[in-house]
């Protein structure tokens, strides 16, 4: 008898054999019992190949994939020693209906680099939060009227803070103004997309309460 | 001695997900860079990346880096994806790409099959579940070179010629690798 079909097996196996070469191992198998079962297992171990199941990892993975891509949900959470829990919110800006023509050029998104050098704007003294003035008469652009007072107060306060807090805000704010640069990259391509309007606005609001918390932090001793 | 179909044709396990418009629509967000529509993307498509790459490299915790490491590569490149692939498919190729690589530059101790050969775990009765988690388990102390073939090739459906540009060999050897891959677990399976 010829030697064993070897490498050949897996080739007929996989229906790779033709002419000669097929002949030649449909000759070999019909006279070698070792050959076939060898047919037979192979078979049945491609079956079970493509029969698989993928199952998800044991444990999730996107935390660890948001923090290098500088998504938020990965570190993008504020971290205060102290966190506060303030009721208030900007209902007037959700009544507002949140047509979002901020969209246009509003300063919400732009570079909030108010806890570093940025001198405190002249003339603006501590606005109380439960008079956080939302101009109503302004709805087009309730988020940048909103984020601009309130940058304005921490510009003044910001003496008030220690060193780590201040760094601490700085860093979740630029994680918030790249979502919200990136929110506003993808609406101009496509600007009536529901859910990026809604993602926008969640990232809006999401900077509202990190510069509310911010601005009411204690001032430290 | 009759010869079955099914063996020569390739699993259709990555075009689920071709062609979904919802998923095209994620696709376009994260391009422009938004993270939650990236990481619907990633919920999507995290099992079967996974168990591709768990495959292919050795123990869940290189596993969960390689895939790791393939979804933040894909959010780097999604601006070069130009859609003539279902996105699945590109997500794949990317994920085999960084497996591969990542077994260049891992210099790890590798369990090797034959030494793990004790009939002691294998259950009296395996009904086709097990034996496929059986298989599955089996991979994983396959030498290397000859588990990449198998996975790409009879798990994952690649024909040896890319299999052989994606690997740097010739179409020659992982025919062979495959070969080899494929007795051993015979060999497993039967033991
Ligand atoms: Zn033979």
């Amino acid at each position: 008898m010829d030697e064993h079909l070897g490498e050949r097996l897996s080739a007929y196996v996989d229906g790779a054999l033709d002419g000669a070469a097929l002949a030649a191992a449909e000759a070999h198998l019909s006279a070698c019992a070792e050959c076939r079962d060898a047919v037979q297992g192979l078979r049945h171990v491609v079956a079970l190949a493509h029969a698989l199941d993928d199952r998800p990892p044991a444990r999730d993975l996107w935390h660890g994939i948001a923090e290098r891509i500088g998504a938020e949900g990965g570190a993008a959470v504020v971290p205060f020693a102290r966190r506060r829990r303030f009721a208030f919110s900007i209902p007037q800006l959700a009544a507002a209906g949140l047509a979002l023509s901020l969209l246009s050029a509003g300063a919400a998104g732009t570079a909030v680099h108010f806890l570093t050098g940025r001198a405190a704007p002249t003339g603006t003294a501590f606005v109380p939060f439960g008079a956080l003035p939302v101009h109503l008469t302004a709805m087009a652009t309730p988020y940048d009227t909103a984020i601009t007072e309130l940058e304005e107060i921490l510009a003044v306060r910001r003496g008030e803070f220690d060193s780590a807090t201040v760094r601490t805000v700085e860093a979740s704010l630029r994680v918030i103004d790249q979502a919200i640069a990136q929110a506003r990259a993808a609406l101009v391509r496509d600007p009536n997309n529901p859910y990026l309007n809604g993602h926008l606005r969640s990232t809006l609001d999401r900077k509202l309460d990190l510069l509310r918390r911010a601005a009411m932090l204690p001032k430290v001793s | 001695m009759p010869r079955e179909g099914l063996v020569s044709r390739p699993p259709m396990r990555i075009e689920s997900a071709a062609g979904d418009p919802s998923e095209a629509a994620d696709v376009a967000r994260a391009a422009a860079g938004d993270s939650s529509a990236f990481e619907r993307l990633y919920r999507r498509h995290a099992a079967r990346i996974h168990s591709l790459v768990r495959r292919m490299v050795e123990g869940e915790a290189d596993a969960n880096e390689v895939t790791q490491d393939a979804f933040v590569r894909a959010w780097e490149r999604l601006g070069t994806f130009r859609g003539e692939s279902s996105f699945g498919t590109w997500l794949h190729r990317l994920a085999v790409n960084v497996a591969l690589n990542w077994r260049k530059s891992a210099a790890r101790s590798r369990r090797r099959f034959d030494e793990e050969a004790t009939a002691e775990d294998l259950p009296g009765r395996r009904d086709a579940g097990a034996e496929r988690m059986d298989l599955d388990q089996a991979i994983g102390r396959l030498p290397p070179g000859a588990r990449q073939v198998f996975v790409l090739h009879d798990v994952e459906g690649f024909r040896h010629e890319e299999i052989a540009e994606l690997m740097g060999v010739t179409a020659g050897t992982s025919k062979a690798q495959l070969h080899r891959a494929r007795m051993l677990l015979r060999d497993h399976l039967e033991r």
